[in-house]
């Protein structure tokens, strides 16, 4: 009867430690690791027109997903939180691929052709009174080699 | 004759070169932070698309949830897909008036305490808000910050039971807006 006990204590405390080890691991998951996944290749001129042309599709096959972004540089600055923001032309005057990096950002040159991969969080509201287009926001941006 | 109209003409141009002066940003920063005994929470968005216009005092900003980054990736997840439901509310906004605009003196370098009352809206829920915030200007550059605090009840954010405790009922949301000029 002891050793029944024995057993079923066992099992209540191998069950306890899994749940909790399970339970740290799910509330420690790492975020995606943009730099080693693999993004969808898109050309910032298309990106763009889809999110202006058909924005429903767009969000379906887009936002949310790792996307690898080519284009012309138009201009590298800096945030407030002093992380590299990078503006890729889109075609359109005023509006661009707007990617914050996370990854290094010291070899991107304006004017330069680059592919940007990041996440993309969709496109941002304007202000047509002011002339003022939406960009189309990439998150943790990682150059592609 | 000609001088005289010239200058009149210079003159009004000026005028309305200044009056239809406005200013913007599409990569302010808006910050979340959630403190409890439990935990503290906060994250970042550094997309945000804000519009100053220092002759009325209009003031507006707009974000993607999505673009919402935190520590943890399980945090950030629940954020999306239970508290801010970001598929179904992608955006919030503000939209309002610097009641005291006039106490800003755009030429000069200072910090200059302002009140914000305008729509708030989050989760689809829009309230309206007013808040104590500051007008920075610095070398010519010109920074808008403004601190709101939020009960989640007000906009409909219902947080489950499990996590109750580590998420607290009011929020601080910090605006922090360094902007570019447009004419």
């Amino acid at each position: 009867m002891a050793g029944k006990a024995k057993k079923i204590l066992s099992v209540i405390i191998v069950l306890t430690l899994v749940g909790a080890a399970l339970g740290y691991f799910i509330w420690n998951k790492p975020h995606l690791d943009i730099a080693g996944a693999t993004g969808t290749k898109v050309v910032a001129t298309e990106l763009y027109k889809a999110f202006t042309t058909d924005s429903v599709s767009a969000k379906q096959h887009y936002i949310q997903q790792v996307l690898e972004v080519s284009g012309t540089v138009n201009s590298i600055s800096k945030n407030q939180q002093n992380q590299a923001l990078v503006l890729i032309k889109t075609g359109a005057d005023g509006a661009f691929i707007n990617c914050t990096m996370e990854g290094p950002a010291d070899d991107i040159k304006e004017g330069a052709t680059v592919a940007i991969k990041g996440i993309c969080s969709g496109i941002g509201q304007g202000d047509a009174d002011l002339g003022i287009m939406g960009d189309v926001y990439l998150v943790r941006g990682y150059l592609v080699k | 004759m000609k001088r005289i109209l010239l200058s009149v003409w210079m003159l009004i141009s000026a005028v309305n070169t200044v009056s239809a002066q406005k200013y913007y940003t599409k990569n302010g920063n808006v910050s979340f932070f959630s403190k409890t005994n439990m935990e503290n929470i906060k994250a970042d968005n550094n997309q945000v698309m804000s519009v100053l216009n220092p002759q009325t005092g209009e003031l507006q900003f707009s974000l993607l949830v999505k673009s919402f980054h935190f520590p943890k990736a399980l945090m950030e997840e629940h954020f999306n897909e239970n508290y801010l439901e970001s598929d179904k509310f992608p955006k919030s906004t503000f939209k309002g008036t610097i009641n005291d605009i006039s106490k800003v003196n755009f030429a000069s370098d200072g910090t200059y305490p302002v009140t914000v009352s305008g729509e708030l809206t989050i989760h689809g829920v829009t309230n309206t808000a007013t808040t104590k915030g500051n007008i920075i200007i610095k070398g010519g550059k010109i920074t808008g910050t403004a601190i709101f605090i939020v009960a989640l009840a007000d906009y409909k954010v219902a947080i489950p039971k499990l996590v109750e405790n580590n998420i607290s009922k009011t929020i601080e949301i910090t605006v922090n807006c360094l902007y570019d000029q447009k004419m």
